[in-house]
């Protein structure tokens, strides 16, 4: 179906040859009859391109094209050697340096909390701004109703904060400020310990094993130090001034 | 016949020459040049297809399908190609046909309203 160059041709000659014979059969000197028949057609080449033009596919089209835009551009970048190597230089570092400045945000800014279930977590806070009290602390019996009463929640981890004196740590005692939480809180916020264990339920209430004082503790990293904690061992709980 | 002057020539119409072509191709098969020779004497020399426009307009239609191309040999002895009008064609052109009357009535209706279109 789809014509080849002699096809093309051989249908272009046809053409000129009865053009030809019509000048002729008219009386025209045969020379000038050839010229003319000629300068009727045209752009014979065009005219051929064009025919040609119509079986070609468009995407075909298209792929030669680009070959033909990246072979010219190698052989280009070939002759500037040092634009290129300038040019893949500038875009290697800048390219490098968004990638770097990027990780850091991502990793300081942009990742979430290592909380399990972030999405369902919420703090909760009381105050009273007639008293001029902001984000009070909650009474053990209101945190009592609170766990035995309300219903769309389906966990508590109540927390809240201590100053208190220790000795044990080599030299002076100094104030430290601790987190006091409930049994449930660390499953609440779904953390894990990267060394033994944490609190739990049974460290609650007045007959767990440290009730007379905080005999479980657990100790904060900093973050900048969670992949190398081994390098700090735990040592054995300080015993605290304060009696509970 | 008389020699037209370039001027007197009219342009072909943009997209009528496909029709052309199609209603040509109604008396029989036909070669390339013989299409433009046929078209220019139907229309009393006004009409002069180029044959830049004309091959690669036969071979839109038979890649379309409206044409059929097959080799002859033309009365010049030497071989030629002939065009016959298809089955689609021949359908294609009375489309065509329809289409044109319809524009030809409309541009006449704009450009020489009927004085009874006043009322």
């Amino acid at each position: 179906m789809r014509p080849d160059q002699h096809d093309l041709d051989e249908e272009i000659r046809g053409h000129l040859a009865l053009s030809l014979k019509e000048r002729i059969e008219r009386g025209e000197d045969p020379t000038s009859a050839r010229l003319a028949a000629l300068k009727e057609f045209g752009n014979v080449t065009l005219t051929r391109d064009s025919m040609r033009g119509v079986w070609r596919h468009r995407w075909l089209d298209a792929a030669e094209a680009l070959a033909r835009d990246i072979r010219f551009a190698l052989r280009a970048l070939l002759h500037a050697k040092g634009l290129a190597a300038t040019v893949v230089v500038t875009l290697a570092l800048g390219i490098g340096a968004n990638a770097a400045i990027f990780s850091v945000v991502r990793g300081v800014l942009l990742r979430p909390l290592v909380n399990r279930d972030e999405d369902r977590l919420i703090y909760i806070r009381q105050s009273a701004p007639g008293l001029g009290a902001e984000n009070t602390t909650f009474s053990v019996p209101e945190l009592n109703d609170l766990k035995s009463r309300v219903t769309t929640i389906s966990a508590f981890g109540d927390f809240s904060t201590v100053d208190f004196a220790m000795v044990g740590l080599g030299g002076e005692p100094r104030m430290v400020k601790a987190g006091v939480v409930g049994g449930s809180f660390f499953d609440v916020m779904g953390l894990r310990p990267v060394l033994g264990r944490l609190l739990n339920e049974h460290d609650d209430g007045p007959k767990a094993a440290g009730a007379a004082g905080p005999s479980a503790s657990v100790r904060a990293l900093p973050p900048w130090s969670a992949s190398s904690s081994h390098r700090y061992p735990i040592r054995p709980t300080p015993r605290s001034s304060q009696t509970w | 016949m008389t020699k037209h002057p370039d001027e007197q020539r009219l342009e072909l119409l943009q997209g009528t020459l496909d029709m052309l072509i199609l209603r040509t191709l109604q008396w029989g098969p036909q070669h390339g040049h013989g299409i433009g020779q046929a078209i220019r004497a139907r229309s009393d020399e006004l009409l002069k297809v180029e044959t830049g426009s004309l091959y690669p307009a036969l071979h839109r239609l038979v890649k379309r399908g409206w044409l059929k191309p097959e080799w002859g040999v033309s009365e010049a002895n030497q071989r030629a190609k002939y065009y016959r009008l298809t089955t689609a064609g021949k359908a294609q052109l009375s489309r065509e046909q329809d289409r044109w009357s319809q524009l030809v009535d409309a541009i006449g209706r704009i450009m020489n309203p009927a004085p009874a279109s006043k009322e």
